[in-house]
């Protein structure tokens, strides 16, 4: 196989920036002073952080809180994978297409919402029932642990979904139906052979999940810190970004080096399980597609009530509060004197100048990351499944750690080694390109689960007999590979660029001069001023642009079936 | 036991409607060892998922055991789960996260049976005896031999007990040796148990050493159904013909008597009365006898020995018969033919058929 | 390591020299007008809650080129807030960058840990006094602010508004006021009554404190989450929220006079020296000071006519009594003052 060593060789190179970054944070803990300064070896933020009981009152809100968020998430992704991918629901471009736009919406707008629904104080939903019921204490309370990772799920369940889809996708259906066939009914088979089977990639995507959600900020800034629960991510935010001192690097070292542990073990213990799976992998004999599953009407029922209760809390009332905060001069809960003062006000007030050159940026940052990324994964994928190279795991271990380290951690590695490691070697601070390297390197995990099932699917064979016939691998990849795995790689690539379009907690480091300015950071800036209800209006116009994007997809992508092709 | 009758199904793909059965009738006698068999893309497969309740179909009726199972115009279609069938798949479909036991144990204790844990063990134990792995039943599955799963896929689908069975191209993943095996040990166990057994295949030599009755497809639709030796002796087209191994064609003419022009000169022919005009002659090689000198006329022609290989047990030959070759497979017992022969074509061996030559289509 | 740090030094010491001619010469308006020109432009950021964001800028930009006859485009982005900004000024510094901002706008204990320009305010404009200046003329005060709370009217009736801190410890507010994650401006309070008397006060406090909300989230109290919010970073916020027509209000507490700052300053990398001391100049100008007021509802008490310079004179009349940290103050005693602040902190986190 000619050219075998390009390949390994651009996966090496590809994921070595992974591990430096990594260990640039592990580095980091042990600093005293700030870097740039001569450096100076402690370990008094690990003993100041491991001797304080509040670290661990921290620690277990934070577990409580992701865990919560993953339990909710998948609650919804699962079943609404397998509505899309195993059943005859009609409308399933439409579930896809609101999925899909659905992810735009910003998680703070979100918060903010669930606050004014389930407040114990001015929460109306919690007014409601106390009406009702005569109660004379609030019966929900969204300012709790189980609240916060109630809100986060709902936002994550979007891409636990589409995570879930593939893994649906890349199963035998015969499996299923050899349950069905001896009498299993759906339900049971759902049970012991569709969730056994997926839970491989179910977990992963559970990972992704706990870990974007061991690093979110908004929801526990917004709703925990307003009942004083404190996570991680709120933690270091406020050692990052204090009101008077200057950040404390060294204990956000710290305490990212316990978040990567955590991480590492999940790791660790998802490719355990997945060594295990690894044969769970049954190639199908038949080029059919599988039947779906008929429901009946009750079924149908049943299904749209799910739907329709998934949509609204987690789509429906976010944007509609999105459009509500944008409309008024200062965000209050609905009400008709409220309606009384709804005004276009914020839109013309809105920096147009600025949001275009963000929306240029942004742009090109959801063209390069994607395609980027696609190339390297592509090369990944192929050393990890079929070069026979000895250490394939090991490389598939390594890109699988951006999927387990919060992308907080990594922007603030990259940053320092963007300012005192390269800035000698290649100018990277504060360009664009500083962000499509880390924006790239941070979804290299989530782009080789996608390939992986999918060229998994992809008998060797096909690859072989062009190897046979004289053909390079370059256009073994080019000719053979990359048709194949089309419908696959643009799933990925639009999932990319729309995780590109709303990337927030790795810009908020790394964006630092209008060279590099994304349209989220504009839309973030404006919250953090103080105009929440410009930062909706922003929101707003570039979701309205977004639609005809999103639409104009759906509608070549049923034409050429890319819409199923994850 | 399986009655299908008026059986259509549709698939469409990339905006294009591609029949896959087109109005199927068939009847499988309780008891029977019934194949379908067919090239790729004939239906076979979409006809078995329709009765296993994993297609649906478009028109039709089909019932099991007496019991309307799909009815187009009730508007019912029962799912596969009330079908009371068991399923070998071409992937043997072998859950990889259970072992063996489990494999089985699942089916009997989730599925219609609903037995207690001590009953499905009995059952599992005698099942996986049925298929000599009775020794594997804790063995996780994803560690068999490809051979070993195909077993554990029969095994889960005789324990239930059912009354049909069916099997999706069950040997096509074996080596040649183990197919041999597997086949004879399926044969065996259909008569051991009186099953009544779908199978669906595309060789004709398996067709033909395990089928009761043999239903030929092509395009969707039903060519022919007989025992193996009427398929193969009274095709009722050429393309059936075909199917069964190779054939000499031979063009002619008919005029509606036994007497058929061809170009090899005059041919007499058992029956061909329904036949006018331009018409197939077929003869199988086996059929086509080679003779030092002749006494007789009738369908006996001159030819020259253009080629001969030995094959051990039968000897092939190439004969140029008037400019046609035929292909003739004699017994070396007769001895090395000499170079000129008499060719001899027996008439009640010889199917004639309003048809032109049938294309290689037919794999 | 040694190689490295060396070669830290030798790039400051270049970049150092080439700034070095062109700062230190600029010692009258004419040689800054004259430099500024030849700098060409100006990159500018801040957060978009300072000094009126992006929109300010934009004003800024006009009003300024018209004023001294120049015609110098703002390069402006919106920033982080100003702790991370400071910070990342002092490690561009560090490893020999131009400053992501000409012109750095933060508090007292931002600027105090920066590496800033030095330059003869007074001097060279005569309308910026001596008090404006602070630290040996490495930074000017543009902002004042007065912290204090802000409470939701319909919440909190006109005769229970609380006049003096301790009054928040009324049992009637237990649960409903909210305070920030920073702890603002309790050290700043430590100034006034010490830090033993602030501590115990704390201890209190937090016991009535439900949550923690950023400065800026006032519309949570407005929208009755809280009733109320102390400290506040500064009442500009509540008034802005009032004048919306939002149901708040915001006062100072008599006993707790407060006065913080936010100073103009040119950190040592800035790229356009020139210009950004001509801008910081022209900030403390009534016109300058307008701008401000407009976008952002912001002025400083030390500029006659503005808006903070009547509140500050009208609360002294009624005998309030303003506490403020000088930035040379904080450059002394940095380390004692954030031991105090995390202390803070940790109190109201509930630790």
């Amino acid at each position: 196989m000619k050219g075998r060593g390009l390949a390994v060789a651009i996966s090496a190179t590809a994921l070595l920036p992974v591990l430096g970054l990594l260990l640039l944070v592990l580095w980091m803990g042990f600093w005293q002073n700030g870097p740039g300064e001569p450096i100076v070896y402690t370990t008094s933020h690990f003993r100041k952080i491991f001797t304080d009981a509040f670290t661990y009152k921290t620690f277990l809100n934070t577990l409580g809180f992701a865990t919560t968020a993953v339990l909710v998430a998948l609650f919804f992704a699962i079943p609404l994978a397998w509505l899309v991918e195993r059943t005859n629901l009609p409308g399933k471009s439409f579930i896809l297409a609101i999925v899909t736009l659905g992810a735009l919406l910003p998680t703070f707008f979100t918060a903010m919402g669930w606050v004014f629904l389930l407040h114990p104080r001015i929460g109306i939903v919690n007014r409601f029932l106390m009406d009702i019921f005569g109660l004379t204490q609030a019966p929900l309370n969204v300012a709790s642990i189980v609240g916060m990772g109630w809100v986060e799920g709902l936002g994550l369940s979007s891409i636990a979904f589409v995570m879930i889809v593939a893994t649906y996708r890349s199963m035998d259906p015969a499996l299923e139906e050899a349950a069905r066939v001896h009498g299993l009914g759906i339900f049971r088979t759902l049970l012991y052979v569709t969730l056994p089977l997926t839970f491989p990639g179910i977990l992963a995507a559970a990972i992704y999940v706990f870990t974007i959600a061991l690093s979110a900020f908004e929801v526990p800034a917004i709703i925990g810190l307003s009942n004083k629960i404190f996570t991680f991510a709120t933690f270091i935010f406020y050692k990052i970004q204090p009101l008077e001192e200057l950040p404390s690097y060294g204990v956000a070292g710290a305490v990212s080096t316990i978040l990567i542990i955590l991480a590492l073990l999940l790791s660790w213990s998802y490719f355990r399980l997945l060594r295990f799976s690894h044969r769970y992998a049954v190639v199908t004999g038949k080029a059919y597609r599988p039947q779906p599953v008929e429901l009946g009407s009750k079924g149908r029922l049943l299904a749209w009530s799910f739907l329709g209760f998934y949509f609204t809390v987690a789509k429906l009332l976010p944007l509609l509060l999105l459009v509500w905060a944008a409309l008024l001069r200062y965000f209050q809960p609905p009400s008709w004197a409220a309606l009384a003062q709804v005004s276009m006000n914020n839109f013309y007030g809105l920096p147009w100048k600025l949001l275009l050159h963000g929306a240029w940026n942004t742009l090109i940052l959801m063209l390069a990351v994607p395609t980027l990324t696609l190339f390297l994964c592509l090369a990944i994928s192929w050393t990890v499944l079929r070069s026979g190279v000895r250490f394939r795991v090991l490389f598939d271990a390594v890109a699988f750690l951006p999927h387990a380290v919060p992308h907080l951690i990594l922007a603030i590695a990259s940053m320092f080694a963007a300012l005192f490691l390269l800035r000698n070697v290649v100018p990277l601070y504060g360009s664009l390109l500083i962000l499509v390297f880390v924006y790239t390197i941070s979804r290299i995990s989530f782009a080789t689960r996608i390939i992986n099932n999918s060229l998994a699917q992809i008998h060797p064979e096909l690859e072989e007999a062009a190897f046979v016939g004289g053909l390079k691998l370059l256009q073994v990849m080019r000719k053979i590979l990359i048709p194949l795995l089309k419908p696959a790689l643009v799933y990925a690539w639009i999932w990319m660029a729309l995780l590109c379009y709303r990337e927030l907690t790795m810009a908020s480091v790394l964006v630092t001069s209008q060279a590099n300015v994304t349209l989220p950071m504009i839309v973030w800036s404006l919250w953090l001023g103080g105009s929440l209800n410009q930062a909706a209006a922003a929101n707003l116009v570039v979701l309205i642009c977004m639609v005809p994007v999103v639409l104009l997809y759906f509608v070549f992508g049923r034409r050429s079936r890319i819409a199923e092709g994850a | 036991m399986i009655s299908i009758a008026g059986v259509s199904k549709n698939f469409s793909a990339d905006d294009r409607s591609v029949a896959a059965l087109r109005s199927v009738h068939l009847e499988v006698n309780r008891g029977e060892f019934f194949v379908l068999l067919g090239p790729s893309g004939s239906g076979k497969t979409t006809l078995l998922r329709a009765v296993a309740g994993l297609e649906k179909p478009d028109q039709g009726e089909i019932s099991l055991d007496g019991k309307l199972v799909y009815s187009r115009s009730q508007g019912l279609c029962a799912p596969p789960e009330e079908r009371q069938v068991g399923m070998v798949f071409q992937s043997y479909a072998i859950w990889p996260h259970l072992t063996v036991a489990e494999n089985i144990g699942l089916v009997l204790t989730h599925g219609r049976l609903r037995l207690s844990k001590k009953e499905a063990a009995a059952r599992i134990h005698h099942s996986l005896s049925l298929v000599q792995l009775q020794d594997f039943e804790t063995r996780p599955a994803r560690l068999l031999s490809g051979g070993q799963q195909q077993r554990v896929a029969l095994a889960r689908a005789l324990a239930i007990n059912p009354a049909l069975v069916l099997m999706d191209e069950p040997l096509s993943n074996l080596d040649a040796r183990l197919r041999e095996e597997v086949r004879a040990n399926i044969k065996k166990l259909a008569v051991q148990i009186g099953m009544t057994v779908l199978y669906v295949t595309h060789d004709q030599i398996e067709a033909m050493m395990l089928a009761d009755q043999i239903a030929v497809m092509a395009h969707g639709e039903i060519l022919q159904v007989g025992r193996p030796a009427e398929l193969y002796r009274h095709p009722a087209s050429a393309l059936v013909a075909e199917f069964f191994g190779s054939i000499n064609w031979i063009r002619g003419m008919a005029h509606g008597n036994n007497r058929v022009e061809t170009e090899l000169g005059p041919l007499w022919v058992a029956d061909s009365r329904h036949c006018h005009g331009a018409v197939i002659v077929g003869v199988r090689p086996e059929d086509v006898h080679l003779q030092r000198s002749s006494n007789e006329n009738e369908n006996r022609i001159e030819g020259k020995v253009r080629n001969s290989v030995f094959l051990g047990d039968q000897i092939v030959c190439e004969i140029d018969v008037r400019g046609k070759i035929l292909i003739a497979k004699g017994s070396p017992n007769d001895g090395e033919p000499s170079d000129t022969v008499f060719v001899y074509l027996p008439r009640e061996r010889l199917v004639v058929f309003s048809d032109r030559v049938p294309s290689d289509s037919l794999g | 390591m040694i190689a490295r740090k060396k070669i830290v030094r030798i790039f400051c010491l270049i970049a150092g020299l080439i700034n070095m001619p062109a700062a230190g010469q600029a010692q009258t308006l004419a040689q800054l007008i004259d430099g500024a020109k030849k700098e060409g432009q100006l990159v500018l950021s801040w957060g978009t809650g300072t000094m009126g964001g992006i929109e300010g800028a934009q004003t800024m930009e006009k009003a300024f080129n018209k004023k001294y006859g120049l015609n110098l485009p703002f390069k402006f982005s919106p920033g982080p807030a100003m702790p991370q900004f400071a910070s990342r000024i002092i490690q561009e510094e560090k490893a020999g960058q131009p400053a992501s901002s000409d012109l750095f706008i933060g508090s007292e204990n931002h600027v105090a840990r920066m590496s800033l320009k030095k330059l003869d305010w007074p001097k060279i404009f005569p309308h910026i006094t001596k008090p404006m200046t602070d630290w040996d003329n490495r930074v000017l005060i543009v902002v004042s602010r007065t912290p204090g709370f802000t409470y939701n009217t319909n919440l909190v009736r006109a005769n229970e508004v609380p006049q003096n801190i301790e009054d928040t410890l009324n049992p009637k507010w237990q649960g409903k006021i909210a305070s920030t994650p920073y702890a603002a401006s309790f050290d700043r309070l430590a100034l006034a009554w010490g830090e033993e008397k602030t501590t115990a006060f704390m201890h209190k406090f937090t016991k009535q404190v439900a949550g923690l909300i950023r400065c800026g989230e006032e519309e949570r109290v407005a929208n009755g989450e809280f009733a109320m919010l102390a400290f506040n970073c500064d009442l500009a916020d509540a008034n802005d929220m009032r004048e919306k027509g939002a149901p708040v209000n915001g006062r100072i507490f008599k006993d707790a006079g407060i006065l913080s700052y936010w100073y103009l300053a040119v950190p040592s990398n800035s790229a356009h020296p020139n210009g950004a001391s001509l801008l910081a100049a022209f900030l403390l100008t009534k016109e300058g000071q307008d701008i401000l007021w407009n976008t952002e509802k912001t002025s400083s008490h030390l500029v006659e006519g503005t808006y903070m310079y009547k509140f500050v004179k009208e609360q002294e009349r009624q005998s309030v009594k303003f506490y403020a940290n000088p930035v040379s103050d904080v450059v002394k005693n940095q380390e004692n003052q954030s031991r105090v602040r995390q202390k803070f902190q940790d109190i109201l986190a509930g630790k």
